[in-house]
């Protein structure tokens, strides 16, 4: 019989081991990027992103190695130190490159900077292949024991929000009892359809001259809209703004605070209120996925975007992968990777369904609560102010928002004939368009206080429209409609003054 | 002495013993060299052989003098893609106040710099508010938009003033203005900028 310490010490001793255990420090170093950007997102990426890049280096790691340890005639150690060295380059080509970009130093091209790099990274490898066995040693042991402690550090830190994610997203809502009322077929549908960072139209006059402003302005008015011109948010997240406004409750915000922002947005105050009044709750979706880690908002019918709309495609990275990969050697590669036309297939066609929907929704009982937040003109910015496809390069580039921000005023006008087109005139529809927060353009020439003026435009059929003051504070929007269609007494709250700091 | 062991007759190099290189290292400084000449001659084999748009025409004689004829306005540059290559798209609009009709000249964006120029031919678009700015002008302006696409590789990094060339198609006549307006390409930018 074989004694067992005998087998495990055969093990340990074995060729077989001492070629494979050496890779543990590349390993560390090499997935330590991966840890470290999902430790700083984790409350907003899912675990199954994570592990979908994770998996992916893990092979490409595997890969440097294997052909390392080829190249040093199976010296592991040496192989192991070269890998990482590799690795270092490999992670950091895409900051590299960007930040030459940035600061126009040289001129900065892939077919350029790639082989210098690559270059420069193997001959390093190469040249950490020639320390001598003891110094050779001692870097492993250095790498595996710096990023060691540093991945358990991160692992430690990942793990009680990892739980606390879970937990928020299993939540269940109670539902609200309808109380017995006549008055249902009087109200009136009410529809609060949010557009992601649409700019203010002040902002879009001043700053990027934006001739189409006037021409929808005057269509909400010939509409019947109320249009108020000088109303802000009262911070630039949307979490922060939406869960503000479903609930009626200005508060600052503070970092920190997400589960809690998406606790108030999946169950909110406003819901809950309308649902008591016998309201059918509707939601069209699109912050899921921005924020994929939020739970499903409680209505009765929920439209959410549907990444799998992308699976004929094999799309390789979500956005975190993105984020990962835009730093190593693959971004020379990003044309290719990048959220192509149909990587936002789901995304448009979220957009027509919305637009589509809103104005035919006879199966859903009345009175309707519908709430739609599509992520326009938010990044990326898919198309331009005529209606033609912007290229993935300038998906997220800003010279590009001001074109989808016109595209969007096609969108929101398409809704609102929609939605007037299919309404009952002897019971005619609210309807609220607004946006979370201004455009968060990060430019020397652009003014911070443009963050926060929004959209806020309210069809109010037989509401004294005078009474409302243009600037308006946009955590009254419900307030306002409850308290006039279906009898509550919220109390109002004063408009908000600039109440950002510029940073 | 017993020099038995060394009696081999020795190989002299001419090159001093401190300045010799092992092989090893001869074969990496080759490598760096190898790839220095082609860093340098990237870029040049990009523009010639693999950029096929954005790029200057070339135009025989030489251009007139400035005169006050044509009225112009840049309105913006923007980096685009156009089929997978990477251009400026230079937008605005303008026109030839002796014009009779604007469809009889070809219309070019001189990017003149202390050295050279370098002429781009311009896409004329429709522009429904230049007619509405100048009533005045006996002429048809719905058409003096235009477009043009720029390789910032065609240029060498420098500050160039933007001009206008008209040529009429039938007698050949020119018409030549400088503008306000200038670019200035940087390493990795093209920037358009008002010059006061």
């Amino acid at each position: 019989m074989t004694n067992p310490a005998n087998a495990k010490t055969k093990f340990f001793q074995s060729r077989a081991f001492k070629l494979i255990y050496p890779v543990i420090a590349t390993l560390l170093f090499g997935i330590y990027p991966v840890l470290y950007f999902y430790k700083k997102n984790v409350s907003l990426v899912l675990l199954s992103s994570f592990l979908r890049i994770l998996g992916i280096y893990l092979v490409l790691i595997i890969l440097v190695y294997g052909i390392s340890l080829w190249l040093n005639h199976g010296k592991a150690i040496k192989a192991a130190n070269a890998a990482s060295v590799f690795m270092l380059f490999m992670n950091t080509y895409g900051i590299l490159f960007r930040f030459v970009e940035e600061k126009d130093l040289f001129m900065a091209k892939h077919y350029t900077l790639l082989p210098l790099y690559l270059f420069i990274a193997i001959w390093l490898a190469w040249q950490v292949t020639h320390l001598k066995t003891q110094p050779s040693r001692m870097l492993w042991r250095g790498i595996v024991l710096i990023f060691g402690a540093l991945t358990l550090f991160n692992t430690f830190s990942i793990l009680p929000k990892e739980i606390e994610k879970s937990r928020v997203l299993q939540t269940e809502y109670t539902d609200v009892e309808a109380a017995a009322t006549t008055d249902g077929d009087k109200y009136p549908d009410i529809y609060y359809l949010v557009f992601d960072e649409f700019s203010g139209f002040k902002a879009m006059r001043g700053y990027w001259h934006t001739a189409e402003v006037e021409p929808f302005k005057e269509f909400l008015l010939e509409k019947g809209f109320f249009v108020a011109e000088d109303v802000l948010s009262s911070g630039t997240s949307t979490l922060h703004q939406m869960s503000i406004r479903l609930n009626y409750t200005e508060y600052p915000d503070i970092p920190g605070q997400t589960d809690n922002y998406y606790q108030l947005i999946a169950d909110n105050a406003a819901f809950k209120f309308a649902k008591s009044k016998g309201y059918t709750s509707v939601v069209f979706d699109e912050i899921s996925w921005q924020y994929p880690t939020m739970p499903t908002i409680n209505a009765d019918v929920l439209y959410e975007i549907d990444p799998s709309d992308n699976s004929d495609f094999g799309m390789i990275f979500d956005d975190f992968g993105v984020l990962i990969t835009d730093n190593t050697m693959f971004y020379a590669l990003s044309q290719l990777y990048q959220l192509e036309d149909f990587g936002y297939r789901p995304h448009r066609n979220m957009i027509m369904l919305t637009v589509d929907r809103l104005g035919n929704m006879g199966d859903i009982p009345k009175p309707r609560i519908v709430y739609s937040h599509l992520m326009i003109p938010h990044r990326p910015y898919l198309y331009t102010k005529t209606g033609e496809m912007v290229d993935s390069e300038y998906y997220r580039d800003w010279d590009y928002y001001e074109g989808y921000w016109v595209y969007s005023l096609g969108v929101i006008a398409q809704m609102v004939n929609n939605i007037l087109e299919d309404a009952d005139p002897a019971n005619p529809p609210v309807i609220i368009l607004q946006s979370d927060h201004g455009a968060r353009l990060h430019s020397a020439d652009y003014p911070f206080q443009d963050f926060t003026p929004i959209l806020f435009a309210m069809y109010l059929p037989g509401y004294d429209i005078s009474t409302i003051p243009q600037n308006v504070n946009p955590v009254n929007t419900f307030p306002i409609v409850f308290n006039h269609y279906l009898g509550a007494d919220i109390p109002l709250q004063e408009p908000l003054e600039h109440p950002l700091e510029g940073d | 002495m017993d020099f038995g062991a060394h009696a081999a007759p020795m190989k002299h190099s001419v090159i001093p013993k401190k300045l010799q290189v092992r092989p090893r290292t001869r074969v990496q400084l080759i490598l760096f060299a190898l790839l220095g000449i082609y860093l340098i001659i990237a870029p040049t084999i990009e523009l010639k052989y693999f950029l096929t748009q954005g790029k200057p025409v070339e135009l025989p004689g030489s251009m007139p003098e400035s005169e006050d004829l044509i009225n112009s306005g840049v309105d913006g540059s923007k980096e685009t893609v156009i089929e997978g290559e990477k251009l400026y798209k230079i937008n605005g609009w303008s026109f030839l106040t002796v014009a009779t009709d604007l469809a009889d000249y070809d219309i070019y964006l001189v990017l003149r710099s202390e050295k050279r120029d370098y002429v781009f031919q311009t896409t004329p678009t429709g522009r429904r508010d230049i007619p509405r700015v100048f009533p005045e002008f006996n002429l048809d302006l719905k058409n003096s938009g235009f477009n043009v696409y720029i390789a910032k590789e065609a240029l060498r990094v420098g500050d160039y003033q933007v001009c206008f060339l008209y040529i009429n198609k039938e007698t050949g006549q020119r018409y030549f203005q400088e503008t306000d307006r200038h670019i200035i390409r940087t390493p990795n930018r093209l920037e358009l900028v008002k010059i006061q």
